[in-house]
């Protein structure tokens, strides 16, 4: 019995390995093989629609099975391991007409734990997520940032080893977003696994130990964001802004690029932004746009974040 | 102008709505087609045939004549060896819809010019359908009858004419021969016949004496086995398939999936809706026997009956919550499952007056199962076929495979 549980013990808490999965003849997922180590946070990102929600309900058991691959929970099939996980849904998963106390009750005994214990382990939470609010209030009393607090609570109350968390800062303002933040740090501290999603890609970038990007149903990165910029060459942004631009123009400085391997990341009228792996390659630019004859101001020439850099992945 | 413009648009939006969301748009035009078409059947039955057991006690040629052509009627011949109770045995058991008793001396009694008598036995605990036998026999048997009266007419007419004969002649004939006596004494017998005559065969040469084959009180206990069916089945599928929408809606199921099995969440909604269906009943139970009915109340048999009940439309509530995107089509889904069952149930038409085929649907779909269990379990104190818990795991295994695909 020692035996297995020291092998239980070394198990990792999640690890999915050629996971794949099709919703109407549509390929969503393929070949999704990532592992989440004790008290390791990661986030997943992608463009919209790239697979993260539905890759996060695979692993939740919201979607009962992938078409193809293996998830495993501490070693496990996660059929065994449900109480393991604490996932919280993108939209508020609550009952409106019911207390704040009456959902934590319910959703501590949905967990399998007593309402003892559910009250207070979200005695302890909400008062880490600051939300003392009087508990006979209704969900729908809240504002729009202390609904998102409570559904965070009540994934967490029956204290899981993995949390799954599905846009947790949707609806969140910088405040409420670093309390989270922080909060999640602590959990992190204390053990647990954390994997979410998210579109605030500058903020996550600070907080996480690992980024997945999704592309096209399959993982196109996983690392730092050290590494993301040398995979993508991508050290600097450089942004400018032109007293005229033609279209003729335009179009010359687009086949530059292309020919040069540089990219536009965003354009919006005599506005252009570009990803530029090395100085020289600016002095390159420069020289192309001074035979254009070309007049600019110059906003910026800075390191990219996270934002940035995933705009040159898509 | 602008008002104009306003109206249109409040009221193009409403229209796109509806051609949008597809399933209000079925659920909008069928529903008055299924209900109409149903009504306009029930109400104008073009074909349909009771089955009527005949005990013929009298077995002569007019009995056995006169009732094999009664129009909308199937005669079936039973064995004359204690014909009465086997009749009586077979509207039970629901093998024959009613019974005509024809007693001795039918025939004679006619050709006599006295009234008749039928006897007709029916299921008094069917209400619609015992409404109905009075007016269907009497309007079964107007050609017999009108046959009789004609038959009359002649025998009449030919009376008179004697009469008439016998009457001239003594006017002839002023002194007393014999031959004038004779006739005065065939003209004196014929007025006998015709004072004699009964005056109810005039006006009703048959008579039909319709007996219950239950007791009479057992009409009015008999209003449950209608009433709390039909209710359970409204109001629970109404309120288990709003249930699930509200916790698809709400995401509660999402939680649900993520900590277990579906198995749970889905016993608890069937358990919860059940001690629905037992608090509905008792409360109907107690108003019945306020009222001075009676049952035989088996407590086994009753919870059988109010499992069967609550188990069943709370799985069909729960697939058509799973199936419905909102509380609109889970309500008129209800309706229209509910609303045809309840025409067709027997309570307001008799079925035995229904189109065959829709005949053959009710007796397919749950309420006439349950008004059957329910008939047996509290007017006669019998349990019934546990067929029922076939077709709940089937249920439980189509609501379970619903909840574990749906997001």
């Amino acid at each position: 019995m020692k035996f297995f549980k020291k092998l239980l013990g070394k198990s990792k808490p999640l690890t999915t390995s050629k996971v794949a999965f099709s919703y109407k003849d549509q390929e969503i997922l393929r070949d999704i093989s990532i592992s989440l180590k004790p008290g390791e946070l990661v986030a997943i990102i992608g463009k919209s629609g790239c697979g993260k929600s539905t890759f996060l309900k695979i692993i939740a058991g919201i979607i009962p099975q992938p078409d193809q691959g293996k998830i495993k929970i501490f070693g496990k099939p996660k059929f065994f391991s449900k109480d393991k996980i604490g996932f919280t849904p993108q939209e508020t998963a609550m009952i409106p007409d019911l207390s704040i106390l009456d959902n934590i009750k319910i959703f501590g005994l949905n967990s399998g734990i007593t309402e003892r214990k559910a009250t207070r382990k979200a005695k302890k939470l909400l008062k880490m997520l600051k939300l003392e609010e009087d508990k006979n209030k209704l969900p729908s009393q809240l504002s729009g940032g202390q609904r998102v607090r409570l559904n965070i609570v009540l994934s967490l109350l029956h204290d899981p080893e993995i949390l799954i968390l599905d846009e947790p800062f949707t609806g969140l303002d910088f405040r409420n977003r670093r309390l989270l933040w922080h909060f999640l740090e602590t959990l992190r501290k204390r053990g647990k696994s954390i994997i979410l999603t998210s579109h605030l890609l500058a903020e996550t970038q600070e907080h996480v130990d690992r980024l997945i990007i999704l592309k096209n149903g399959k993982i196109f990165f996983s690392g730092n964001l050290e590494s993301l910029k040398t995979k993508l060459k991508i050290n600097y942004i450089y942004e400018l802004r032109f007293t005229h631009l033609s279209q003729e123009n335009l179009e010359k400085i687009k086949k530059y690029c292309e020919y040069k391997d540089l990219k536009i990341l965003d354009s919006y009228q005599r506005y252009l932004m570009f990803g530029i792996n090395t100085e020289r390659e600016k002095s390159y630019l420069i020289k192309l746009l001074n035979k254009l004859n070309l007049k600019f101001n110059e906003i910026s020439f800075r390191e990219p974040n996270l934002d940035e850099t995933f705009l040159k992945a898509e | 102008m602008k008002q104009i413009l306003k109206l249109y648009a409040y009221t193009k939006k409403d229209t796109l709505l509806l051609v949008q969301r597809k399933k209000y748009l079925y659920l909008f035009i069928l529903l008055p087609l299924i209900i109409a078409t149903l009504f306009l059947f029930a109400l104008n039955p073009k074909e349909y045939d009771i089955k009527i057991g005949i005990c013929d006690f009298d077995q002569t040629q007019i009995s056995k004549s006169a009732f094999q052509d009664l129009n909308g009627f199937t005669p079936v011949q039973l064995d004359p060896n204690n014909c009465t109770n086997n009749m009586q045995e077979q509207i039970k058991k629901g093998e024959i819809d009613i019974g005509l008793e024809i007693g001795k001396g039918f025939a004679e009694n006619l050709q006599n010019l006295k009234q008749s008598k039928l006897t007709i036995y029916y299921d008094n605990t069917d209400i619609a359908f015992s409404n109905l036998i009075s007016w269907k026999i009497d309007q079964s048997l107007e050609p017999f009858k009108r046959e009789i009266i004609d038959n009359l007419n002649q025998e009449l007419n030919s009376k008179v004419k004697s009469i008439r004969g016998g009457v001239n002649l003594a006017i002839e004939f002023s002194d007393f021969s014999k031959t004038l006596q004779g006739k005065i004494q065939k003209t004196d017998d014929d007025l006998k016949a015709l004072e004699e005559m009964n005056t109810e065969f005039l006006t009703n040469p048959v008579w039909t004496d319709k007996r219950a084959v239950y007791s009479e009180d057992l009409k009015k206990d008999a209003g449950i086995i209608y009433i709390f069916p039909i209710l359970a089945i409204f109001i629970i599928l109404m309120l288990s398939s709003t249930s699930i929408i509200y916790d698809k809606n709400t995401n509660f199921l999402t939680r649900v999936k993520v900590s277990s099995s579906p198995i749970l969440y889905i016993l608890a909604k069937l358990i919860f809706f059940t001690a629905l269906v037992t608090i509905q009943f008792v409360i109907i139970l107690i108003l019945f026997m306020l009222y001075g009915a009676q049952y035989a109340i088996q407590p086994l048999a009753l919870l059988q009956l109010i499992l069967f009940i609550g188990i069943i439309n709370t799985s069909l509530g729960l697939i058509i919550g799973l199936i419905a995107n909102n509380e609109g089509i889970a309500v008129l889904f209800s309706l229209m499952i509910s609303f045809p069952l309840m025409l067709i149930s027997g309570i307001f038409f008799p079925t035995q007056a229904l189109p065959k085929i829709i005949q053959w649907i009710s007796t397919v779909l749950p309420l006439h199962h349950q008004i059957t269990a329910t008939k047996q379990t509290l007017l006669f104190g019998q349990t019934f076929q546990s067929t029922w818990v076939y077709f709940a795991i089937f249920l439980f295994f189509a609501i379970y495979y619903l909840i574990r695909k749906s997001e």
